[in-house]
């Protein structure tokens, strides 16, 4: 390089500014998951049978001690992947749900459709891999790659999302019991209504798609169509909550109502400035907190939907992934370089204080709420708090595995155990980890 | 067994969410410097991952997966650019809405360097993002860009001319504002 070269460089460098928030796996997986629902799929090889984990392939010593068991679900495996393919041809011939490139969707609601699951190959271990150091005796007992914050505990299994698919889990050897079938892609944590599970499987500026799914055989049950006005959140993962038989969605400027009996919007009002960024309702059901822009956050009272407050935080910040307690609202805040969580003591931003690793860990600082506790994550600590105060109740360090970091997040409860998602770059492995709940954390 | 319908998206890679921590935010500003707005750059950089995920785990090189990104996410800035460009000149741009210490002086430099940066042909900007903000060799600004070595010196040498002239560039290229 001569002079001038060398002063372009230093200029390009210099003057070109730091973006205000860094792209995230999710956001990547959110992008294929919408251009696969608008059918391009040409840059995306497509798989030859269902995907199913294959740790044995990674780690000889799990594919060693389930030769036999892998040996006698051949046959299982074989008959699941045609049953599969049956699912798949029967869901996506009317599967009406997902929006057609370029089309408005305009109708508030399908007729109910019913599917079957597709049941996972049973390839995991029933014997957990401690993890090393990690905190309340922490053990791997699947390797399914949950996106953090999105596992749910309910009454007698565990739903979570893997990219783009919703599993239902078992919490006592954490084997895939059903997953959902393929024709849909899953972008929002699940949501547990009665017997139901819904999650959004499409979630683009042309419209919504919610789905909903039997909890215990996880066939669906039913499929909504929500229009979405203008530019939808960049956390999908966040944009679904329930309470009272409905579902509320962030769509773009709007949030729709979505009554889970009928299967019907019921009600979607234009009131804000969005996007809105996510939205929550409170355990009671009586509050809908709901986050837009940098940073407002606006509480409604259910089922009226009327505005009891509003509150802003100044920042460079984008407030996502909210999570209701009856103390107050958590979530995430992305800025520049990091994703932080934070509490709201009674929704109110004016009393924000920041809780869990400091430097934040994108997905896995993610709130959750189970067992009494809410629960944070990240690559440092592991931090239950107070539901009600937001004291924090417990700390504990997450290890390192060698130089590389170990991500440890996302909490569900169930019974006395808590489930989270782990990953480490190191090993190259994740998958859902199974600890004991500290007794400071019982709530 | 052919393939089933829907299915579209295969596993997280491994290393891949690494790269993305890690990688995102220059690939952004890469991007900023090619389209010249944050919405387009994530647009292009969200593009450019979603096309290299399928193909992660092929790329063994240490080097590989962000030269590979790049050279998307070029090609993808050219086809945008001659699929887009409707003759329309950016005339104004909106002042960035985050900046701290020199608040004016750095949303003229930005504005300055992009107005200069919107005077190039795509391909000539395609290179000087690459060679002198990404810091790739002219080989390998070649290889990403699909053309010869000389091409990437006559497309470089024509930038610098063009740069040259632009107005509020020359202080800028001898000192200027920090960001």
């Amino acid at each position: 390089m001569n002079t001038e070269e060398r002063q372009l460089a230093d200029l390009l460098h210099r003057v070109t500014p730091e973006p205000p928030r860094r792209v995230t796996v999710e956001d990547v997986a959110f992008r294929l998951a919408n251009e696969a629902g608008q059918g391009r799929q040409a840059r995306v090889p497509r798989l030859r049978e269902p995907r199913r984990r294959e740790p044995h392939r990674r780690r000889p010593s799990w594919g060693r001690a389930w030769a036999p068991a892998l040996a006698a679900a051949a046959v299982v495996v074989v008959a699941g992947g045609s049953a599969a393919l049956a699912v798949g041809l029967t869901s996506n011939s009317h599967h009406g749900g997902v929006a057609s490139p370029g089309s408005k969707l305009t109708s508030s609601s399908a007729a109910p459709v019913t599917s079957s699951a597709s049941t996972a190959p049973a390839v995991i271990p029933t014997s957990a891999v401690p993890i090393k150091d990690a905190p309340y005796g922490a053990e791997l007992i699947n390797r399914d790659k949950i996106t953090p914050g999105t596992l749910v505990s309910g009454d007698n299994y565990l739903y979570g999302v893997e990219p783009g698919y919703l599993d239902q889990i078992d919490p006592a050897n954490g084997t895939v019991v059903h997953r959902m079938p393929d024709t849909a892609q899953v972008v929002s944590a699940p949501v547990i209504v009665g017997d139901q599970v819904w999650a959004v499987t499409a979630y683009t500026s042309a419209g919504a798609v919610l789905t909903g799914y039997n909890a215990v055989t996880l066939t669906q049950v039913a499929s909504v169509q929500v229009p979405v006005t203008g530019r939808t959140s960049f956390a999908a993962a966040g944009v679904l909550a329930g309470a009272n038989q409905n579902l509320y969605l962030a769509a773009g400027n709007d949030i729709a109502v979505v009554n889970t009996d009928t299967h019907k919007m019921t009600r979607q009002f234009v009131e804000l400035q969005g996007p809105i960024n996510s939205l929550a309702t409170s355990p009671d059901g009586t509050r809908l907190y709901v986050s837009l822009g940098n940073v407002t956050l606006v509480t409604y009272e259910l089922p009226g939907l009327a505005t009891l407050a509003t509150s802003t935080v100044s920042g460079d910040g984008a407030a996502a992934n909210l999570v209701a307690t009856s103390g107050g609202v958590w979530g995430t805040m992305a800025t520049q370089t990091t994703t932080t969580a934070w509490f709201a003591p009674g929704g109110n931003l004016a009393k924000l204080v920041h809780v869990g690793d400091v430097t934040g860990t994108g997905a896995y600082s993610v709130p959750t709420y189970g067992g009494g506790a809410v629960w944070i994550g990240g690559s440092q600590t592991l931090v239950c708090a107070s539901p009600a105060s937001g004291q924090v109740l417990a700390t504990a360090s997450i290890p390192r595995d060698g130089s590389a970091a170990e991500y440890l997040g996302g909490v569900a409860v169930s019974g006395s155990r808590a489930y989270a998602s782990y990953s480490t770059s190191a090993a190259q492995q994740s998958g859902t980890a199974v600890m004991a709940v500290p007794s400071a954390c019982s709530g | 067994m052919d393939t089933l319908p829907g299915v579209t998206r295969p596993a997280e890679p491994d290393g891949f969410r690494d790269f993305v921590e890690a990688r995102s935010s220059a690939l952004l500003r890469s991007g900023w410097l090619l389209t010249g707005d944050w919405p387009s750059a994530e647009d292009l950089v969200q593009t450019a991952l979603a096309a290299a995920w399928p193909r992660w785990s092929s790329l063994e090189r240490p080097d590989a997966p962000e030269l590979y990104v790049r050279k998307i996410m070029v090609n993808t800035f050219l086809r945008w650019r001659q699929r887009r460009w409707n003759g329309e000149i950016a005339t104004g741009r909106l002042p960035e809405l985050q900046a701290y210490g020199d608040v004016f002086a750095q949303v003229d430099a930005r504005q300055a360097l992009l107005a200069a940066l919107d005077r190039l042909p795509a391909r000539q900007r395609a290179v000087v993002v690459l060679r002198y903000f990404a810091d790739q060799t002219e080989a390998q600004t070649a290889a990403a860009m699909g053309c010869s070595v000389g091409a990437v010196k006559s497309h470089g040498a024509k930038a610098l001319a063009r740069l040259r002239d632009a107005p509020g560039l020359a202080e800028l290229l001898t000192g200027g504002v920090a960001s």
